[in-house]
């Protein structure tokens, strides 16, 4: 199964699937969740729209950082998904730009996220996320 | 208190603030509950009211879905201050001021109250 429960009872259990292909880098899988009119907003307030740029965008979020999602919880009704994350980010190289705010390699950030997951006729129609709690870790500078 | 669901004691809760019912306010914390956004720390209940006697807040339920013991609501608060309030944490607050913004809130409950409260904004249109 590579979609959305529809039964609100099994919502953990997809979620569960659909983080797991999101952490394996698998878009494939985790696009198959998703409405033809997807719209992602990140903690930051930046929109994405389909699947195409969202794949864009977390493809160069994988080129920079290693990033592991864990589900905290995650319950649905059969409109809505609510879910607590925690993401971890680690930067495999510097990235001034980052969208967080600059990374030096080795740098570490931790966000405590809350989401909620639009569910339409079995699909992610709109993911929207708010940053509850970001925690640097930054690398120490030998010098 | 538990004889009621956790969106009815949401929808009073919800009720309270906006009527301005401080005690039925009150009535939905549990003495140790904490509640904390982005820019307050309540680390009980009697401080969480005694933020609500320097701030009245018009909340609006925009989304909700539940599990035993947990809440999570999108929430459009408007805030008014009541009085000048130099020492909020966010910064001084003068009298008459209002704010606006959505939050995605995680309520938990316990024997019919809330426990803790934690939100974050949301930075995007709703």
């Amino acid at each position: 199964m590579t979609q959305p429960a529809t039964n609100p009872a099994d919502a953990a259990a997809a979620f569960a699937r659909y983080i797991a292909a999101f952490n394996a880098g698998d878009f494939e899988t985790a696009c198959s969740y998703y409405a033809d009119d997807i719209r992602l907003t990140i903690g930051n307030g930046r929109e994405l729209h389909g699947r195409a740029e969202i794949v864009r965008f977390y493809t160069g979020v994988r080129a920079v950082t290693r990033r592991t999602i864990n589900v905290l919880d995650c319950f649905a009704s059969e409109t809505l998904l609510a879910a607590e994350l925690e993401s971890e980010f680690l930067a495999v190289t510097d990235v001034p730009d980052f969208t967080s705010g600059p990374m030096r390699q080795g740098d570490r950030m931790y966000i405590n996220s809350f989401a909620f997951y639009t569910i339409d006729q079995g699909r992610f129609s709109r993911i929207r996320a708010t940053v509850f709690k970001r925690v640097w870790k930054r690398l120490v500078d030998p010098s | 208190m538990n004889d009621i669901s956790q969106r009815q004691r949401l929808d009073l809760y919800v009720d309270a603030l906006n009527r301005d019912d401080l005690p039925g306010v009150a009535a939905c914390y549990a003495p140790d509950l904490h509640m904390t956004d982005d820019q307050v720390d309540c680390p009980s209940a009697e401080a969480a009211m005694a933020f609500h006697r320097r701030v009245a807040l018009r909340p609006e339920i925009l989304n909700y879905v539940d599990r035993p013991g947990r809440i999570a609501a999108e929430i459009r608060w408007t805030l008014r201050v009541r009085a000048d309030a130099p020492d909020h944490p966010a910064g001084p607050l003068p009298k008459g001021e209002t704010r606006s913004w959505v939050s995605f809130t995680i309520i938990d409950m316990a024997d019919g109250r809330f426990t803790r409260i934690r939100s974050a904004p949301y930075k995007a249109a709703p």
